[in-house]
């Protein structure tokens, strides 16, 4: 049995269709790739997994549970995490307050367990466990929204682009740190990267999409072997 | 002039209590609710029946009011609002909506008045005024009802200070206010948090209408006639921030009273009639100076240059 699987699955915003007939699945300790160009579907996949979109068709199965229509914060609550692209820490709240919205319905002696592992994992967030996130920098911002998806210690975590915003040194040590927490926290990770050479050299398998459509999936050795995919879709030779 | 600012104290209260409500239900789904005055006509008509048929001071029948009106808010937004907001409404549908419901709970309020007038002889249900009196502090005399929506007041802001920042649920309200989607995304039950603000946003609201029998004649439309401070106090507060509301409140309210004062002596001599234009005169030139309102001045770069100024000094 799959941790997640998406079954056939067309969603989008209102009437607005964006993903068409889309299968998909991770297995346990797993880190799979999703790549392809801008407008081509994934941010809104992941957004989908999360219930944040409108499914049109098709089921999303994880844990052997049927999540489709279960809300956002219900997913959350059963061991789903999701870091979105943008907007992913609250910055009128202190990193310590947003740290604890974090762990929002995990009992009290359990959060602060959690705390303190993520401390030992990105020691750095110490040093600004106080300040409001609208006064960080970039980098900081990153990491507070790594650790917020992180602390919950969720079976399945995924990741909109984390790097997006950051600079190429800081973005590599970040995409390392990824790897390090699937291997330290024995957990599955979905990964939508840009720096697609790079997600594919640390993922398990990949997934390419195309115009809201999934048109290859396999180990991510198969596909930098496919010189055509890699040329064609992802500018890479 | 003691009496002056004590009297803008005492409104200064209600309207702090009204525009934190009116900036909670705002900043949660995007309305400027125009039945949020109504709430203060129902709490005021709670208080009022309550002490005619029980006996009961009006005071002591604010925890029911409280209860009462938040719930009438609630419902609101458990079945219109929200249902509005989740597909699609936008601000001017939202607002109009709102409108709507007033003029229906204002209507409400005066089918009861004018029933209770009948079955009851009473004619004053139609205008009724709650009994205060004067405290002796040995200095000065104060009326009771002025304490006591201070003390009310104080508690509540202060409660609400504790609530929002010490507690969970209260970081998950200023969390799911600022970033639904991203709280969904934690785990918070964004839809319960947004209930319950309109429930204390409601509450809030009724606990106005116990005190304004103190000040003014009470009557169905007393409410409304609030209203418009209220929003003026919330504006100027910036519309994104309970604490900006609660400045907002404080402004307006002083503004009003003080200014009117101030404006009728020699040599001005401004009729008291122009006393309504000033609170919104305040709003206006205030949004002139500060476009985003109070919350919008950046205190701590204020701060940083009067540091910086006393370094530079030195």
């Amino acid at each position: 049995m799959y941790l997640l699987e998406a079954k056939n699955i067309s969603a989008g915003y209102g009437k607005l269709q964006i993903l068409f007939n889309i299968d998909f699945f991770v297995n346990d300790k797993e880190l799979v790739v999703i790549i392809g160009p801008n407008g081509s579907g994934k941010s809104t996949f992941l957004k989908t997994l999360f219930g944040l979109t409108k499914i049109y068709s098709g089921n999303i199965i994880f844990r052997g549970i049927n999540i489709t229509r279960l809300k956002p914060y219900e997913r959350a609550r059963i061991g789903l995490a999701y870091l979105p692209q943008t907007n992913n820490s609250f910055e009128n709240l202190t990193v310590k307050e947003n740290l604890l919205m974090s762990m929002y319905g995990i009992s009290e002696d359990i959060a602060e367990k959690r705390l303190e592992e993520i401390l030992l994992f990105l020691p750095k967030i110490k040093d600004f466990m106080n300040r409001k996130v609208k006064t960080l920098s970039g980098g900081e911002r990153q990491m507070v929204a790594m650790a917020m998806a992180l602390i919950r210690q969720p079976n399945l975590i995924m990741l909109d682009e984390p790097t997006a915003a950051l600079a190429p040194k800081l973005a590599l040590e970040f995409l390392n740190k990824i790897v390090e927490l699937k291997e330290l926290y024995g957990m599955s990770v979905v990964l939508v990267e840009q720096n697609a050479k790079k997600a594919l050299e640390i993922g398990d398998r990949a997934y390419v999409f195309v115009a809201g459509k999934s048109i290859f999936s396999g180990k991510t050795e198969e596909l930098l072997r496919d010189k055509h995919l890699m040329q064609t879709y992802l500018g890479l030779s | 002039m003691f009496e002056v600012f004590v009297d803008a104290l005492a409104y200064s209260d209600v309207l702090i209590l009204l525009s934190i409500g009116i900036t909670l239900t705002y900043m949660t789904i995007k309305v400027p609710n125009f039945t949020h005055g109504d709430y203060a006509s129902l709490g005021a008509y709670i208080a009022f029946t309550i002490n005619l048929f029980y006996g009961i001071h009006p005071f002591l029948s604010i925890p029911i009011v409280f209860i009462l009106a938040g719930l009438l808010s609630f419902i609101f937004y458990l079945f219109i609002f929200r249902p509005l907001s989740e597909r699609g409404a936008n601000l001017v549908t939202l607002m109009v909506t709102s409108i709507a419901l007033e003029l229906i709970l204002r209507s409400l309020i005066n089918i009861y008045a004018d029933i209770m007038s009948l079955k009851t002889k009473i004619p004053i249900f139609r205008g009724f005024i709650f009994q205060d009196y004067l405290i002796n502090t040995g200095i000065f005399l104060l009326p009771f009802s002025t304490i006591v929506a201070t003390v009310t007041a104080v508690l509540i802001v202060s409660l609400l200070y504790l609530f929002l920042n010490k507690t969970k649920f209260g970081i998950a309200m200023r969390a799911s206010i600022e970033n639904p989607d991203l709280a969904k995304v934690l785990g918070v039950n964004v839809d319960l948090v947004y209930s319950i603000s309109w429930f204390i946003a409601g509450g809030l609201a009724g606990i106005v209408g116990v005190f304004i029998p103190y000040r003014i004649t009470a009557n169905p439309q007393v409410g409304w006639d609030l209203l418009l401070r209220g929003f003026a106090a919330s504006v100027l507060g910036g519309l994104s921030s309970i604490y900006g509301a609660i400045i907002g409140g404080a402004v307006i309210g002083f503004a009003e009273i003080v200014g009117i004062y101030l404006l009728s002596q020699p040599p001005i001599n401004l009729p008291i009639a122009y006393r309504p234009s000033i609170p919104y005169l305040t709003l206006i030139i205030t949004l002139l100076i500060i476009p985003k309102g109070i919350t919008g001045i950046d205190f701590s770069k204020i701060k940083r240059k009067i540091v910086g100024g006393r370094n530079g000094n030195n």
